[in-house]
């Protein structure tokens, strides 16, 4: 009975295998009957490759998982598995090298957890292909380590790395890494004497001390970097409170930035480099100790020695302002985009005195927190000079001045942006820009291309356009800045309020309609 | 030797659906180019085209003669291009219009794009269809081109494998 029994299942078995077989032949069937599946594989591969754009593994697997046909395609398809990004689950990256075949590899992993670390071998065999990598920990407290992966392995493709919380180790590249150029250390360690020379690295970024330390090794590594262009650091310098001991020559740096740093930290710094190219240099400081400022002298006094060519953009913004004492710097009459956050009159008066911006051509100026006494400022003296000026964002207050100076037949302006935060919810902004009767009627002759704002009046930028376009000035550009969200409901409300000035035309509601 | 813009050209499609184009229309065709290159004499006779039907062509003309006098790739930079053409999915206007069509349109333009070898109507469907699978699941995906799940219980256990999202890394 028990042999009779096992024997029909056996049978029954054999025949469900045998359904199961042809059922599935019947579904592959139904699906080369498909629209779709008339086009050729190369097309699909072309449509595959096209959808990739921008959705990377997570199309890569969905691709894969709609049919056989399509997962045979997908699973050919070396592109589609070359971009290692977080939708991957690390444990099929080996699944993933396999598939994209010799193809350059992208990584994109910034956030790692712990327990995948060992994941991480596998990527570091694959060096040799790897084009672009950006790997970091899951947070800031924990260093991701290389242990247990060989990465001492040439990464003669390798164009891009970005490290996170990284403890880098001493011996890494194989001494090879031709083409990277650009590298941003977040909050690594780095033993810089043993790096390998980086010839044609352009982009340094480091974030956080641990990536300058000790500085000196790094200042020196810096000359193993000859097409060494820009280097920008963030809360980094406190490295450079021990003492350097020697300078450091870049020869081709033309773009410094120091953001979130202290005044004493840069100026630390600049006193050990020498930089006969830099151009473009920007200070983004943290100001929490007022008695730094004073520092910023020396840091700026250096501006000029270090450098052999004029600096021609400078940017300056600090929580707490500078107090006037950056304006101190000789020689800035190269430059030709100035950026400025002014904290007191004693700095827009020392500015007015100290500053000449011949051949400034583009100029932004906050006077957020300042009170400016129109009467007394010879502000626009600072612009008489200035015959190129292109480029005027003024913020706060400023109108009287922008009014006189724009009523001088000899400015070039082709590009305003005024704006205030004082009135907010008010007319009144809008009503000292656009409505100023002087500034307004400048606006319109002098036919400047783009007009922005910053909380302003419905009802004045209306005005403003319908007297603008009653001259037959269109206008190219309008950037409404607002502190509430624009809803629909407020560009409607806008619209109206245009709607109702009958005699414009239809063609300015369509220009309106293209500006919003 | 190059012949006159305005000189006609008579084609015929599978179903016998006969067109009379401008040769500066049909030369967006690389195909259709090169047999009219070949062809030294002036000939009366239709040029066959087997592999597409009359409705197809009539949309794949419409397409032609909306671009005619646009810059054809040439070989040396069809291949630089192939790279950034694949890196956007972003279609103009006028053709996000003219390809708004059913699916079995859709399928045959970019076949007759492909055979008629009209690299940039190819591109115009690709894009669209890549377009229509963006983002979706891949049950979307089958509903959306009427195919089934074929896998096999084995294949199915290694695909569900292969998904199981960042949540056990």
């Amino acid at each position: 009975m028990d042999t009779n029994h096992k024997r029909i299942r056996q049978q029954i078995d054999e025949e469900i295998a045998i359904l199961e077989q042809r059922l599935f032949a019947l579904r592959a069937q139904r699906n080369h009957l498909a629209p779709i599946s008339r086009l050729p594989v190369e097309i699909m591969s072309n449509i595959f490759l096209f959808a990739h754009q921008g959705m990377w593994s997570k199309l890569s697997l969905a691709l894969s998982s709609v049919s056989r046909d399509w997962r045979e395609i997908a699973v050919d398809l070396p592109d589609l598995w070359s971009r290692v990004d977080s939708d991957l689950k690390l444990k099929h990256i080996p699944e993933y090298m396999i598939r994209s075949g010799t193809k350059p590899l992208d990584i994109d992993l910034p956030s790692i957890p712990f327990t995948s670390y060992t994941s991480l071998s596998a990527i570091a065999q694959q060096l040799p292909r790897i084009r672009t990598m950006h790997i970091g920990g899951a947070n800031d407290s924990e260093w991701v380590s290389f242990s247990g992966a060989d990465w001492n392995i040439a990464a003669p493709i390798l164009e891009r790395l970005e490290l996170r919380c990284f403890d880098i180790p001493k011996f890494i590249f194989s001494g090879r890494v031709p083409c990277l150029r650009h590298l941003t250390l977040q909050k690594c360690r780095i033993h810089w004497n043993s790096l390998p020379t980086l010839p044609q690295l352009t982009d340094l970024h480091l974030t956080r001390p641990e990536a300058l330390v000790p500085v000196d090794e790094f200042l020196n590594q810096l000359r193993l970097m000859p097409c060494l262009d820009s280097i920008s650091t963030t809360l980094a310098l406190t490295a450079a409170r021990t003492p350097i001991q020697l300078s450091h020559q870049l020869p081709h740096l033309t773009v410094l930035y120091a953001e979130e740093e202290t005044c004493a930290d840069v100026a630390q710094m600049l006193q050990s480099l020498i930089l006969p190219e830099v151009v473009h240099f920007g200070l983004r400081l943290d100001q929490r100790n007022p008695q730094d400022q004073l520092s910023i002298i020396t840091a700026l006094q250096h501006c000029s020695p270090i450098s052999t060519s004029p600096i021609t953009s400078l940017i300056m913004k600090a929580r707490k302002g500078f107090s006037g004492y950056i304006l101190e710097c000789e020689d800035i009459s190269a430059l030709l985009q100035f950026q400025y956050s002014f904290s007191s009159m004693h700095d827009v008066h020392s500015m007015c005195t100290h500053f000449n911006l011949q051949k400034i051509r583009e100029l932004r100026l906050d006077f957020s927190n300042v009170v400016l006494d129109h009467q007394n400022t010879p502000f626009w003296s600072l612009f008489q000079e200035s015959s190129d000026l292109r480029k005027l964002v003024v913020r706060n207050e400023a109108f009287t001045i922008l009014a006189r100076y724009l009523d001088d037949e000899s400015t070039k302006i082709l590009n305003l942006m005024a704006s205030s935060s004082n009135h907010v919810d008010t007319e009144d902004c809008v009503v000292d820009m656009v409505s100023f009767p002087l500034l307004r009627e400048l606006l319109i002759r002098r036919g400047a291309r783009s007009l922005g704002m910053h909380t302003p009046s419905l009802n004045s930028i209306a005005r403003y356009l319908e007297l603008r376009y009653r001259n037959g000035m269109r206008l190219e550009s309008l950037v409404v800045c607002s502190t509430q969200p624009v809803s629909d409901q407020l560009k409607a409300e806008f619209k109206a309020v245009v709607g109702r000035f009958q005699r414009l035309t239809q063609d300015v509601k369509d220009d309106i309609d293209d500006l919003l | 030797m190059a012949a006159p813009a305005t000189q006609q050209i008579k084609i015929r499609c599978n179903d016998e659906k006969e067109f009379t184009v401008d040769r500066d229309v049909l030369e967006r065709s690389v195909l259709i180019k090169n047999m009219l290159e070949d062809v030294t004499e002036q000939q009366d006779a239709p040029i066959p085209l087997p592999n597409v039907s009359g409705p197809v062509m009539a949309k794949v003309l419409e397409y032609c003669t909306h671009h005619r006098g646009e810059p054809l790739p040439s070989a040396d930079t069809e291949q630089s291009q192939d790279e950034t053409r694949k890196r956007t999915t972003d279609i103009s206007e006028w053709d996000q219009k003219f390809i708004t069509v059913d699916q079995e349109m859709l399928f045959e333009i970019i076949l007759a794009a492909n055979y008629l070898d009209i690299k940039s109507l190819l591109d115009v469907g690709c894009k669209t269809v890549a377009n229509m699978i963006k983002g979706k699941t891949p049950e979307e995906i089958r509903k959306l081109f009427n195919i089934v799940n074929d896998f096999t219980p084995e294949e199915e256990a290694q695909i569900k494998k292969e998904n199981e999202w960042a949540e056990d890394r």
